[in-house]
């Protein structure tokens, strides 16, 4: 009885467990495999062990402001990937808020103005942003025309991370949504009864009780991020890379296929790494109370 | 300025066009055990929440110790809230609740940690303080808001119908600790229930509620013996309504008739109540006693004829309900205190009389 059911439960998980297996595990197993071949010119690779990729990777360089460029790209992308969090963090959880404590007819509104800009190809919105953030462009024009100095700001971090921000704001909004509109106004009562002022009431209670919305929104926000190559070349003109960028370049123009599987398994490394220690906090956290 | 503990002044509070709660003036003492009661929906809940602070008053005002309170926000008023969900902070142990107030002022670590322990005491939770909510039953999340509303030693304590999520063994367990607690502390308690039989136990004084208005303010016996009107009387236990006309007014008496019968003597202090005019007698079920067969001394007591229409018996008493000759119908409790007693055996259909005390029974005008 026992091993029927439990037959009939692997049956149940095999099209799961295919799927995950031909989409994500094959594919990650074949960049690992890749990382460590010798490349081939004009793209490919031979299949020869070779550990050049992850030596080109690790090498010192004096001419760069840090061990070498490629590691400056990867401290460059993940400083943008935490700056773009914090400050989705920032707008989007008073503007999920303030959604919340709309009527039902204006949240729908909303919520559908947030969803909107996904039913257009983010490539094309990114465009929009450049004739925003030009020289010649919307903000400049009104600076100029007020008789005010343009301020160059295309092609520069700013406007990078600025679209990063757009790009990545939804993410945001929508899971601190959901965990503020469960929010019971309840405990925020409980807390104002026992004497809490305002500012204690969101530090004790409203903030806690909404981690769970934070942490998810900036985990989307991070990942998507630090994932990006759309923005810094449109918005940062190809000046300033992230490693996305060089992902693309090692496939594309480079055709140096080891050193690109090279790159994303390290990527990929660093991203594990940080998960496993955001697992283990939680557990231990859970085990504690 | 006067040494009440609460007092509202004509409160009101409109909700668009409905008012939830109209004109309401109360007095409350200092270490009183005063209970809201009242069918859902006639306001009891948004009183509460304007003397906790949840709610603007439309008009009125209230004070706190003589202190005008209706601008002040919750945080600033000193009166806490047991709710009727409890709303207990799912992401603190039972200890972070308690200390919640406490954490949140100035108090240093060991008074904190004294206080929170001889509260917990006191509730009989000492040996769960490391829970959370979700771990904890019905009845100890109950513990677990009291503990956390009394720690800081408020002036009032209100309470939203806070057993009314028990089952029915623990309330009554928890009514008698509740009047306990309340001694021992010697808060204010403000309490809103519908559950009649609660507020009469527990309560120095009642305050019977009416689609936003005081119907009755009181003690539980003179709640229960001198209601003000019928639906007061119909609200609290169990009454034999009589429509009657009244023959003559006195002092605080009345002769009234129902049907074509001898008049009958009843107390009244109705207001509006005049000779000639209609009213309605109460006289409550177990007020009246039934005789098999015209009893010889009868005294001060009023007697009536009657038929036995229905007849329940449940172990302690037996419920008739006997028509009159006069017309309308009682019900009538009889405890069932004597073996071989011959009302017991009685039956549907058999003439009986039924007395009582001529002070039992008493005229209501609306
Ligand atoms: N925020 C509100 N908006 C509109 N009407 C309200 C609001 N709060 C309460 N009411 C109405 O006011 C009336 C009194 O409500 P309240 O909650 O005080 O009743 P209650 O006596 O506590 O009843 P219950 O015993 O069911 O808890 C009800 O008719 C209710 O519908
Ligand atoms: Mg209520």
């Amino acid at each position: 009885m026992e091993k029927r059911r439990k037959l009939v439960l692997s049956a149940l998980l095999l099209p799961g467990a295919l799927w995950i297996v031909l989409l994500y595990v094959a594919p990650s197993i074949l960049i690992v495999i890749y990382s460590f071949l010798t490349r081939q010119m004009g793209g490919g690779v031979i299949w020869a062990f070779s550990l050049d990729a992850y030596q080109k990777l690790f090498s010192y360089n004096p001419d760069s402001r840090f061990i070498n460029d490629f590691v400056v790209i990867f401290l460059r992308t993940f400083w943008w990937g935490l700056l773009t969090t914090f400050i989705c963090l920032a707008v989007g959880y008073p503007l999920a808020f303030f959604i919340t404590r709309q009527k039902a007819g204006t949240r729908a509104v909303l919520l559908f103005l947030i969803i909107i800009p996904f039913w257009t190809n983010f490539l094309v919105r990114t465009y929009a942003w450049k004739f925003i953030l030009n020289n010649n462009g919307l903000i400049n024009v009104i600076l100029s025309s007020l008789g005010f100095r343009r301020i160059p700001m295309i092609n520069t971090p700013f406007a990078v991370i600025i679209g990063l921000v757009y790009g990545a704001l939804p993410f945001m909004v929508l899971p601190l949504y959901a965990a503020l509109d469960n929010f019971n106004y309840r405990y925020v009562e409980a807390a104002q009864d026992l004497g809490a002022s305002y500012l204690t009431v969101f530090r004790k209670v409203f903030w806690p009780l909404t981690l769970p919305g934070v942490v998810t929104g900036s985990l989307l926000v991070f990942i998507l991020t630090i994932g990006q190559f759309v923005v810094p070349v449109i918005l940062g003109g190809g000046k300033v890379s992230m490693i996305g960028n060089l992902l693309a370049q090692q496939f594309g123009m480079a055709f140096d296929w080891p050193f690109g599987s090279a790159i994303a398994v390290v990527f990929i490394l660093l991203m594990m790494i940080g998960i496993v220690y955001y697992i283990r906090v939680e557990a231990r956290k859970e085990a504690s109370s | 300025m006067n040494n009440y503990s609460v007092e509202l002044e004509n409160v009101s509070k409109r909700f668009g066009d409905f008012m939830a709660v109209d004109a309401i003036s109360l007095q409350i003492k200092e270490g009183e055990f005063f209970s809201l009661l009242g069918p859902s929906g006639c306001g009891k809940t948004t009183t509460l929440r304007m003397i906790a602070g949840f709610e603007q008053l439309s008009q009125g005002q209230i004070y706190l110790k003589g202190e005008p309170v209706a601008h002040l926000p919750p945080f600033k008023r000193n009166v806490n809230t047991v709710f009727q969900d409890y709303a207990l902070f799912p992401h603190m142990t039972v200890d972070q609740n308690v200390g919640f107030s406490l954490d949140i002022q100035n108090t240093t670590k060991s008074e904190r940690d004294d206080r929170v322990e001889r509260v917990l005491e006191m509730v009989h939770l000492t040996h769960l303080k490391d829970r959370r909510p979700s771990q904890l039953s019905g009845g100890q999340q109950q513990r677990v808001a009291l503990a956390r509303a009394v720690v800081n030693q408020p002036d009032v304590l209100l309470l939203d119908e806070p057993l009314s999520a028990l089952d029915l063994k623990l309330r009554q367990a928890m009514r008698l600790e509740l009047k306990q607690l309340q001694r021992q502390l010697g808060i204010t308690f403000i309490f809103v229930t519908h559950d009649q039989e609660e507020a009469l136990f527990m309560s120095d004084r009642i305050a019977v509620m009416d689609k936003g208005k005081v119907a009755q303010i009181g003690s539980p016996g003179e709640i229960y013996d001198r209601p003000v009107n019928r639906y007061v009387a119909d609200f609290i236990g169990e009454t034999n309504f009589l429509e009657c006309t009244v023959l003559e007014m006195d002092q605080d008496a009345a002769t009234v008739q129902v049907g074509e019968q001898s008049p009958w003597r009843v107390t009244c202090d109705a207001a509006g109540a005049r000779a000639g005019g209609a009213g309605v007698v109460i006289v409550r079920p177990e007020k009246i006693d039934i005789h098999v067969r015209m009893p010889a001394e009868t005294g001060q007591r009023i007697i009536a004829a009657g038929v036995i229409r229905d007849k329940v018996w449940i172990g302690t008493d037996t419920h008739f309900t006997v028509a009159l000759e006069q017309g309308g119908q009682v019900r009538v409790r009889h405890q069932n205190m004597v073996m071989g007693d011959p009302v017991i055996g009685l039956n549907t259909g058999d003439r009986v009389q039924v007395s009582w005390q001529w002070e039992a029974a008493r005229l209501l005008i609306d």
